[in-house]
């Protein structure tokens, strides 16, 4: 039994504190030591055997940490209550309630795999990150952890708790994460965070390079500077797709949704995903605040889209990391109305959008147009050349196609206490959610605005605001008082 | 399944009024303008401390106190009939804020949204009695409200019927509990 007394994590935990800690030190200082050039002046000064036995003097002082962490580390389940204690000079005790429980993750990266472990995390509406974390556990000991905080599970002994209903909504197949990763850019991402880690490398090796004898392919290719621009161009490109793919495949490999959930409870949606790093996320159906239905450009012209689904103090960055977002990727339009449809429980709407006022592609085009004119001012007078403006002629009409195909994306409807507010531009994003979900509203008007009759409603959520933005001024008012009255009159009825 | 849909008296539907907020108190402006004329007084201060080198180096900046003692009167012009035209109200379900001059803002915090309620003021704000009162929500910063401008009695008389009013909600939508072990989440 899980519930009782305290427990600990596994020792070869130990292992993986230590190497977790090191990594996370070495990730931190190295690009600083080799990169900037000072680990070889270090070298130099003190000595390879000096360097060798501060690194072993190091690295011990790292075990014993890590030691210590696990001596210090210990959980329990108490009631409906997880309590987690930790810290080696400050001791701290997590106590998080079940209830407050969004999403439960058991995780199972590469490097825990070997000794077969699992990280077990629960995310709470506290914050962004994930509040509490068991790293390197037994699976069976997460599997009675997640059963003992869930619902059923806490009145029954989980050994004779019937298995709930599993329903398997969708399954990901090798051509939806293909078409997922060359739609989204998750090596846009990985090239970004890198990025600080190849400049200074760069810098470092750039007398080296200069040295370095070319091929002659190279040289023909670089004595026509359109010819190599493009083919590095079209060279960037694959590879930043092949490898986008690649990036996607190895998240979502075996991409499975299930709903899990009986009668007169809570549904809970579950997703297990992930190649080098087996994921199981447990999403609890009634934290939901709002699904966004995302299509990127690419995405729309493969005909492929992915759910994002959104909790109390979810990250608002597009491609996490640490894999903490809930997304159900390669969906076909079809698929993606019929699993928005099983996340709100048959509930949510998918009415016809209405468009905003006209004056918002006017707006658009103003400000696009307005902040051009200024900078090719700038630029004018800087370089004392009038010409600069005759661009002015390309950018004035190119700016009224981009205003009116914003004008065209952004889209609202609001029936039966169900909103859907479409923003975009070649892509779209569409946030469905319950009227009843938000957490403050407001109407905004500038002088242009209320000349024109029209206003902005700010509608912010647990996740963050949504603008609808330019509606008739009594098409506002209207929303607002029927968004209030979700708010504030009765409560919609629970979630069969 | 019997229906009922019983007649509904005309006089006793409800009647859509314009919004009547109470405007913030009148000290509210004269702090503001003193607040900024402060700020602008130190950033005169450094200018003036270091102009005379960068006069030498550039003759033409001797005219820009003229142009940013222009700037300063027209920015505490501003701030003071913005000041003026903030309002506040309070229903039975919410707490309104009316902000902004040349674009207005009108923000509605539902009570049942509200986590809790704080007040708090600066040294400069306590001497013209003023009190700002924050309410905080499960959306973070971007979902709180602030209501500036409020007397410290009235800021004080609405965050006790704020408190009162989340405690009333509180109740109302608790199921009764059987076992409460701990009430302290993480």
């Amino acid at each position: 039994m899980i519930s009782g007394t305290w427990h600990r994590l596994s020792p070869l935990a130990v292992v993986y504190l230590f190497l977790r800690g090191t990594i996370g030190i070495a990730r931190e200082n190295l690009p600083l030591l080799f990169g900037a050039g000072a680990g070889v002046a270090l070298f130099d000064a003190i000595g390879l055997r000096e360097v060798a036995l501060l690194a072993a003097v190091l690295l011990i002082i790292g075990f014993v940490v890590a030691l210590l962490q696990y001596r210090r580390f210990m959980f329990r389940i108490d009631g409906d209550l997880l309590l987690v204690r930790k810290g080696i000079l400050e001791q701290s005790e997590l106590k998080v309630r079940s209830a407050q429980i969004q999403q439960v993750m058991v995780e199972a990266p590469w490097h825990l795999r070997a000794f077969g472990l699992v990280r077990f995390s629960v995310d709470t509406p506290g914050g962004a990150a994930t509040e509490v974390e068991l790293p390197g556990i037994r699976p069976a000991t997460a599997e009675a952890l997640r059963r003992a905080l869930e619902p059923e599970g806490r009145v029954l002994d989980p050994a004779a708790a019937p298995t709930p209903n599993r329903i398997a909504l969708h399954r990901a197949s090798g051509i939806d994460l293909v078409l997922h990763g060359l739609a989204n850019n998750y090596a846009w991402v990985a090239l970004a965070a890198l990025m600080p880690l190849f400049h200074r490398l760069s810098r470092s090796h750039e007398e080296r390079l200069a040295e370095f004898d070319l091929p002659p392919w190279l040289e023909v290719l670089l004595e026509q500077p359109l010819l190599a621009a493009g083919g590095g161009l079209a060279a960037m490109l694959l590879t930043l797709m092949v490898a986008s793919v690649i990036i996607a495949v190895l998240r979502f490999h075996g991409f499975v949704l299930e709903r899990d959930g009986g009668r007169n409870m809570p549904p809970r949606f579950r997703q297990t995903s992930g190649w080098a790093s087996r994921r199981e996320q447990i999403l609890n159906g009634a934290r939901l605040q709002v699904v966004e239905h995302v299509q990127t450009p690419i995405g729309r012209l493969l005909g492929r889209s992915h759910l994002l689904c959104r909790q109390i103090g979810s990250v608002q960055i597009e491609q996490d990391p640490g894999g903490q977002l809930f997304i159900i990727p390669g969906l076909t339009a079809r698929k993606s109305a019929d699993l928005l449809a099983e996340l709100w429980s048959g509930r949510a709407s998918t009415a016809t959008l209405e468009r905003v006022h006209l004056h918002y592609r006017r707006i658009m085009w103003l400000r696009l147009t307005g902040v051009a004119a200024v900078l090719l001012g700038v630029i004018a007078g800087q370089v004392d050349d009038w010409r600069w403006w005759l661009l002015m002629l390309v950018f004035t009409p190119l700016f009224a196609g981009l205003a009116h195909l914003r004008w065209l994306s952004v889209g609202y409807a609001m029936r039966d206490g169900w909103l859907q507010i479409r923003v975009g531009l070649l892509g779209r994003r569409t946030s469905h959610f319950p009227a009843a979900n938000v957490q403050r509203i407001q109407l905004r008007q500038n002088w242009f605005q209320r000349r024109r009759k029209v206003a902005d409603l700010i509608l912010t959520l647990a996740t963050g605001p949504i603008t609808v933005p330019c509606l008739p001024e009594e098409r506002a008012w209207g929303m607002l008082e029927d968004v209030l009255e979700r708010i504030e009159g009765p409560v919609l009825p629970a979630v069969a | 399944m019997s229906l009922r849909n019983a007649l509904i008296d005309p006089s006793e539907l409800a009647v859509s009024e314009p919004l009547r907020l109470t405007p913030v108190s009148p000290a509210f402006a004269r702090y503001r303008v003193l607040a900024l004329a402060l700020r602008w007084l130190v950033a005169g201060a450094v200018a003036l401390a270091t102009m005379p080198d960068l006069a030498e180096a550039e003759p033409g900046l001797v005219f820009w106190p003229l142009g940013l003692t222009t700037l300063a009167l027209l920015h505490l012009a501003c701030a003071w009939r913005e000041a003026r035209s903030r309002s506040w109200g309070i229903r039975h379900h919410d707490l309104l804020y009316a902000s902004g001059l040349i674009q207005r803002r009108l923000t509605v915090l539902p009570c049942n949204r509200i986590q809790h309620v704080e007040t708090a003021s600066g040294p400069l704000e306590r001497r013209f009695g003023l009190l700002r009162l924050t309410c905080f929500t499960a959306g973070g910063l971007s979902a709180d409200l602030v209501v500036r401008g409020l007397m410290s009695h009235d800021a004080e008389r609405v965050r006790q019927y704020l408190l009162g009013r989340i405690h009333e909600l509180d109740a109302d939508a608790a199921p009764p509990l059987e076992h409460d072990p701990d009430p302290a989440p993480s």
